[in-house]
């Protein structure tokens, strides 16, 4: 029922309250009174009963609001209640009291006709604004002063002070505070983070930050946190993400109220528009194909290699055709061909001589489920790897793994995912696989047949593991933002990017190529 | 959100101490006495009252500058510069 007040207040500041998470409550005191539902409100209703019997519902404001010549919300408010409690105990509630702050001043308001048919219009229009998540023009009056939301909503709206004042998005930014020290503690003193770690029975203190600057802390491997810096945390709507060390997601903690919903009904509403999805879809396929090119030239020059050469041709010669499709089933057959084209060259990319006299390995071709040799056996291996580390960040950006643009949705799939991740096939696991068994970092000792397969042994799984570790550190630059971050970083960079494109109207998604 | 620089002295070591402990729930200690914050336009408020609640104002003087992204951006720190950088978003350890 608190949403009421922000919306009577301002559509918009109701809207931004809705998104963003409540501020500091407003109107009703605490969660006291008794609880009612109806029309899809609910909320603690405090009443009293007047001399008939009939109750008479009663809220408490902070501060008295500047009076105008439009409804007052406190007064709407007292109709949205007598309304729920009409609908709950049958009873008809002809007045309201609304006590003013510390001054204890009360007026009494009567909720006659014209009071009630202004809540049903606000009703209808709130109504309005959540279905169609869109933000509603400001008020721009006398009311804008004295609203917490001013800094964000800018209602004068020139274009160059909203630059200036609003140097970042109403949706929160992601700050994010990473704690990957095996040992590490994250404390809290006061409304600062701390961050510890003992060694030799000295605590010793890696990092000290308000927590008001943090907007998200992602916990990685062993690393502990205080019950007492958690919540505060959650009370200052921090999320909480804990990540493996082999950078699995494992979970989140996070308020009921998150500042991401806009982000994700944009990502449904861009898959449910074909007119956005598409480009999308294209995007995640150009990064592929360019991907596959590069690493295909990379090593027809270091082989001297023609036909290397001439698939990569190929391969950017469809990427010239990308623009022109007009389907998502059209992406995905070019895609799917230059897929085709990359892996029947596969083979000349690995160098036998580093197991000779053995003619080891030999690349059949792509195959899974099951793969038939080891290096089908070594790329299945680190898709999934490379796959849960995107599943993660998809996750950490505020999107749903599973719901995509390229991959159709279906039970389990993490598409949002799997679109992510054919842009860092090619340069991450590709690469590495040719550079384990290029490099004889894989041995035919490190495989093993069963249930109709090949598969990495339990020695193998640790060389491949040991050398994901390390790959995932390397650092390069990346394209759009320009900073110098290592691969797992690029990742999570990524889907950042495409969050902002899916709130951005107008923003294009670039992808990763490397 | 934005950058404020705030400044204080106090004639009381009781009370400059209580400020000083505010002020680090806010942001970063620059010098003895001046601290850079990065605030929600909420935050400010609520530190602007905290801090009049301590303060005297008989005795005691603040300030409060607002920066802008030119003059956040073109901070220098020479010397012993202590702590976090306000002006990232993303700390590891």
């Amino acid at each position: 029922m608190a949403w009421v007040y922000e919306f009577a207040y301002c559509l918009r500041r109701g809207y931004y309250a809705w998104v963003e998470g409540p501020g500091e409550p407003v109107a009703l005191s605490s969660g006291e009174g008794t609880w009612m539902a109806a029309d899809g409100w609910c909320g603690p209703v405090q009443f009293i009963r007047d001399g008939h019997g009939s109750p008479v519902p009663v809220i408490r404001l902070a501060h008295v609001a500047e009076s105008d010549t439009a409804e007052r919300p406190e007064h709407l408010m007292l109709a949205a209640l007598a309304r729920l409690i009409e609908a709950e105990t049958g009873q008809s509630v002809a007045r309201g009291i609304v006590q003013y702050g510390p001054t204890g001043r009360q007026e009494v308001v009567t909720l006659d006709e014209r009071l009630r048919a202004a809540w049903q219009r606000l009703d209808a229009e709130i109504r309005a604004v959540i279905h169609e998540g869109r933000l509603p023009a400001p008020r721009a009056d006398q009311r804008c002063p004295a609203c917490p939301r001013l800094e964000v909503c800018n209602p004068s709206g020139a274009a160059e002070t909203a630059a200036q004042l609003n140097v970042l998005p109403p949706v929160r930014q992601a700050r994010t505070l990473y704690v990957d020290e095996i040992g590490a503690v994250v404390r809290r003193d006061g409304r600062q983070l701390v961050v510890t770690v003992s060694r030799n029975g000295t605590r010793r203190e890696l990092l000290r930050l308000p927590a008001l600057l943090v907007d998200q802390v992602v916990l990685v491997g062993p690393v502990q946190i205080t019950s007492q810096a958690l919540r505060l945390l959650l009370r200052q709507n921090v999320d909480i993400v804990y990540l493996s060390t082999e950078g699995r997601f494992e979970g989140r903690l996070a308020t009921e109220f998150h500042p991401h919903v806009a982000l994700r009904l944009a990502q449904y509403e861009a898959a449910r528009d074909p007119q956005r999805a598409l480009p999308l879809a294209r995007q995640f396929v150009r990064g592929k194909l360019q991907n596959m090119a590069r690493l295909l030239r990379h090593y027809a020059q270091d082989y001297r290699n023609s036909t290397l050469e001439a698939t990569a041709a190929a391969i950017e010669s469809d990427l010239q055709h990308l623009s022109e499709l007009k389907s998502p089933d059209a992406v995905r057959g070019l895609e799917g061909a230059a897929t085709r084209r990359y892996f029947s060259v596969f083979n000349e990319m690995l160098r036998p001589e580093a197991h000779e006299p053995i003619d080891w390995p030999v690349f059949p071709g792509r195959n899974r489920r099951p793969p038939t040799d080891p290096v089908n056996a070594t790329l299945g291996y680190l898709y999934a790897l490379l796959l849960g580390n995107l599943v993660t960040a998809c996750a950490v950006a505020g999107l749903d793994p599973y719901v995509g643009y390229l991959h159709t949705p279906a039970y389990g799939r993490p598409s949002l995912a799997l679109d992510l991740m054919e842009e860092f096939r090619a340069p991450i696991a590709d690469r590495l696989t040719l550079h384990l068994f290029n490099r004889g970092k894989l041995r035919p000792r490190h495989f093993e047949e069963r249930s109709g397969g090949v598969y990495l042994n339990e020695e193998g799984r640790a060389v491949v593991l040991a050398a994901w570790q390390e790959w995932r550190q390397q650092v390069s630059r990346h394209p759009v933002l320009g900073l110098e971050m290592s691969q797992m970083r690029h990742f999570e960079a990524q889907a950042r990017l495409l969050a902002r494109t899916l709130q951005e109207p107008g923003a294009e998604y670039t992808p990763f190529v490397a | 959100m934005a950058f404020w620089l705030i400044g204080y002295d106090i004639a009381d070591p009781r009370r400059l101490q209580r400020v000083a402990r505010l002020l680090e729930d806010y942001g970063q200690r620059l010098q003895y006495s001046v601290f850079l914050c990065r605030l929600e336009a909420e935050a400010i408020r609520q530190l602007r009252r905290g801090l009049l609640r301590i303060v005297d104002l008989e005795e005691d003087r603040l300030f409060f500058l607002r920066l802008c992204q030119g003059c956040i951006e073109a901070l220098e720190q020479i010397g012993q510069g202590k702590g976090v950088d306000l002006r990232q978003n993303h700390w590891i350890v």
